[in-house]
């Protein structure tokens, strides 16, 4: 009964939190073929789960339809039969479905779309991980206790019916003897319920604590200052370190390791490091200048099987000299929150420049996607030329709420992880990596000149205060916008 | 629903038996065929084929099974009584060996580690109806025994018959001669994975030490005669009904 309960719940209760951090739910955009699609995967609160697939298309199409595989390794070379995604009856262009995540690891959802231009698939990592567990509603536990009271009282009453009156001739009359022999049968029967009741209720209890330790939650770094000038983080969960043995981690667009930190509680000044792993587990960061105070610190890695993870750590941090920012590090210095008055949609360059967000009058909503578009301008007001790719993408950006709890990396493509993007891409045409063009054609782009205007799809996971990082790269510099936003 | 099922079943055994007895035993026979299947069916976990070398699969099935064999058997008066409903199970479950198969399907949920493109049955049907028959042909020789021990001829009888019958039937369908559409040890579910012991059909060695199996053979025969003796004392009582 607790697993159908839990089925029904997980469908109607709000999203929860995990990976990124607090941040769980994916969304993705990608081409279909010649279909622009943009995926939400509303991301199973426990495994096996049912994930809920939103889809909404630029173009018209016929169908769309969803399978779940694995990632790597066995399960990802043959399909379930695929579901169906059902049209929406106000909008043609929104199609929602759900799928079953039946086990742990990492998934990639193949969806395929049908219309006048073709068809055309595209894929989407999912990693699978417990969320948390629910408790039961309290309709739910009335209705099931007056249930249990009545059987268990049927029960004994059956009993009782038994060894008082189904050994008597049909017609023959209750004799003192039959009573006696029916209360005793009825008193064992009770002793029997309590004792099941009771023996239930520690199976329950038990299956519930080991359901409980399968939660995921974000691995802990310790964070220490070195010599002055370096930062060490070390990872201290045996488990995680278990996990890395088996699964190493892999580069994500250039990098091992991508590392926020950010002060707080002002979230007035960021970096965006790249430290470097010197033994498993074990990665070392040369620090800049830095102001004294705190610093929550994300660290995005991948998995070689496509699972991303954002571990977490704090330093608290001495004003201290450093080295100078190289290659692909990053800086940003913002309004501390404290002083943030009114939500403005437009953050100045350090160099003149402008950054607009362009959205419409419309208030932000918790858990509904949409573009976050941002258009770069330069000194003279007008759209630059200049964008260059950023570690291969037109731009990054970070999503943070004002508390801490909430980080999301994300980039144009979406809030997966790229490497398991790669990989997933690379499982959709296993014998045609060598003659079709590059596989990441949509998310890493040679050196041309970009747009000005850069997009990403996100939706917040719940309401809140926010602080959003942007950032790009223009004629070699890399620059950092910072938008706040208020979510209800 | 879980709640409800045991019970319910209960409800049935309890208030439907009374009225069934009255009618013809067969469906008293049917109805103990039908919990026989069910019963095992629960204990799946402890009897798949690989395990059918560990004397944790002797120990489920002897204990489950004599309770329900003996109590719905003995009071039928009927002559092959176990054997009738060890036969209702035996033939249920080769009904679903072989004809579940003939049907087209196709997996509904990933990941699929093999391609299956038909129905997976369950597994070939243990060999009770060898110790069934031996419990009928006791039954008749003890029948005014002491109950207690009835109990340990049954128990015993039954749990040897079983051990001697599905021991070296379990090697046969680990083997390549059992891989076909008759004994089913072929087919494998999409869910299954190849690096298990069961689609490399290895026997698990659940006891990790001799004294471990043989205390649990122990285990077995003690707990086949308790359940024998349980379903004496059950049989006595669905003897009693009189309505």
């Amino acid at each position: 009964m607790r697993k159908l309960t839990q089925v029904v719940l997980l469908l109607i209760l709000a999203r929860p939190a995990a990976a990124h951090v607090g941040s769980p739910d994916i969304f993705f955009e990608g081409n279909a073929g010649p279909y622009r699609l943009f995926v939400t995967v509303r991301t199973p609160r426990v495994i096996p789960g049912v994930a809920g697939i939103e889809i909404r298309s630029q173009s018209a199409i016929r169908e769309i339809r969803v399978a779940p595989l694995l990632l790597t390794g066995l399960g990802s070379e043959n399909s379930p039969a695929p579901q169906v995604a059902e049209r929406s009856a106000d909008d043609p262009q929104f199609f929602a479905c759900s799928v079953w995540l039946m086990q742990f690891g990492v998934f990639q959802l193949r969806i395929h779309a049908y219309g006048a231009q073709g068809e055309g698939q595209l894929v989407v990592p999912v990693p699978a991980t417990v969320q948390g567990t629910l408790r039961m509603q309290n309709t739910l536990a009335f209705a099931l206790t007056a249930l249990m009271i009545f059987l268990s009282i049927g029960a004994v009453s059956v009993v009782g019916a038994f060894f008082r009156d189904g050994m008597l001739e049909p017609g023959a009359d209750r004799r003192p003897v039959d009573l006696r022999r029916g209360r005793l049968a009825m008193l064992a029967a009770a002793i029997s319920v309590v004792g099941i009741l009771y023996l239930g209720n520690r199976w329950w209890n038990w299956d519930a604590e080991v359901a409980t330790r399968r939660i995921y939650r974000a691995p802990r770094l310790a964070a220490n200052l070195e010599s002055g000038e370096y930062m060490l983080l070390r990872a201290t969960d045996p488990e995680w370190l278990q996990l890395v043995g088996r699964h190493p981690l892999i580069p994500d667009h250039g990098y091992l390791m991508h590392l926020f930190l950010v002060r707080f509680p002002e979230m007035d000044r960021f970096w965006h490091l790249h430290p470097r792993q010197i033994k498993p587990g074990v990665f070392l960061q040369g620090l800049p200048s830095m102001p004294s105070g705190l610093y929550k610190i994300f660290a995005d890695v991948v998995h070689e099987d496509g699972f991303p993870e954002t571990l977490l750590a704090e330093i608290t941090l001495p004003g201290m000299q450093g080295s100078p920012l190289t290659g692909d590090d990053s800086e940003a210095s913002a309004r501390p929150v404290s002083r943030v008055s009114q939500i403005s949609g437009v953050s100045e360059l350090p160099d003149g420049g402008r950054v607009l967000w362009e959205r419409d009058a419309a208030p932000l909503k918790p858990n509904v996607p949409g573009h976050f578009r941002f258009r770069v301008e330069g000194r003279d007001g007008k759209p630059v030329q200049d964008l260059e790719p950023y570690m291969g993408m037109a731009g990054h950006a970070e999503f943070l709420s004002w508390d801490g709890t909430v980080f999301a990396h994300v980039h144009p493509a979406g809030s997966v992880s790229m490497a398991a993007l790669q990989i997933a891409e690379a499982s959709l045409m296993p014998d045609m990596a060598n003659l079709q063009p590059s596989p990441h054609r949509n998310h890493s782009l040679s050196a041309a000149a970009l747009p000005p205007e850069v997009s990403f799809p996100y939706g917040f996971p719940r309401p809140g205060q926010y602080r959003i990082f942007v950032q790009m790269k223009r004629a070699g510099r890399i620059q950092t916008a910072v938008f706040d936003a208020q979510v209800k | 629903m879980l709640t409800g099922a045991p019970f319910d079943n209960w409800w049935h055994a309890a208030y439907g038996l009374d009225v069934k007895l009255k009618s013809p035993p067969h469906l008293s026979l049917l109805v103990g065929g039908l919990m026989i299947a069910i019963i095992l069916l629960i204990s799946l976990e402890y009897k798949f084929r690989p395990m059918m070398h560990s004397a944790l699969f002797y120990r489920t099935v002897s204990v489950v099974v004599p309770i329900v064999l003996i109590t719905v058997s003995q009071p039928t008066g009927r002559r092959w009584a176990c054997s009738i409903v060890i036969a209702v199970y035996t033939g249920l479950l080769l009904a679903d060996v072989w004809i579940f198969p003939l049907f087209p399907a196709e997996p509904k949920l990933g990941p699929v580690f093999h391609k299956i493109d038909h129905f997976v049955p369950y597994e070939f049907p243990l060999l009770l109806i060898a110790p069934a028959a031996v419990l009928d042909l006791l039954s008749i020789k003890i029948r005014g025994w002491d109950k207690r021990l009835q109990a340990a001829v049954f128990g015993s009888a039954f749990f040897l018959t079983f051990l001697l019958v599905q021991w070296p039937f379990a090697t046969f369908l680990m083997s390549p001669g059992a891989r076909n559409r008759v004994f089913g040890a072929g087919y494998m579910g999409y869910t299954t994975h190849p690096d298990s012991y069961y689609a490399r059909h290895l026997f698990l060695q659940l006891e990790q030490t001799g004294a471990h199996f043989w205390i649990r053979m122990l285990e077995a025969l003690t707990g086949a005669i308790l359940s024998s003796g349980l379903g004496l004392i059950g049989a006595d009582l669905m003897r009693r009904i009189r309505r």
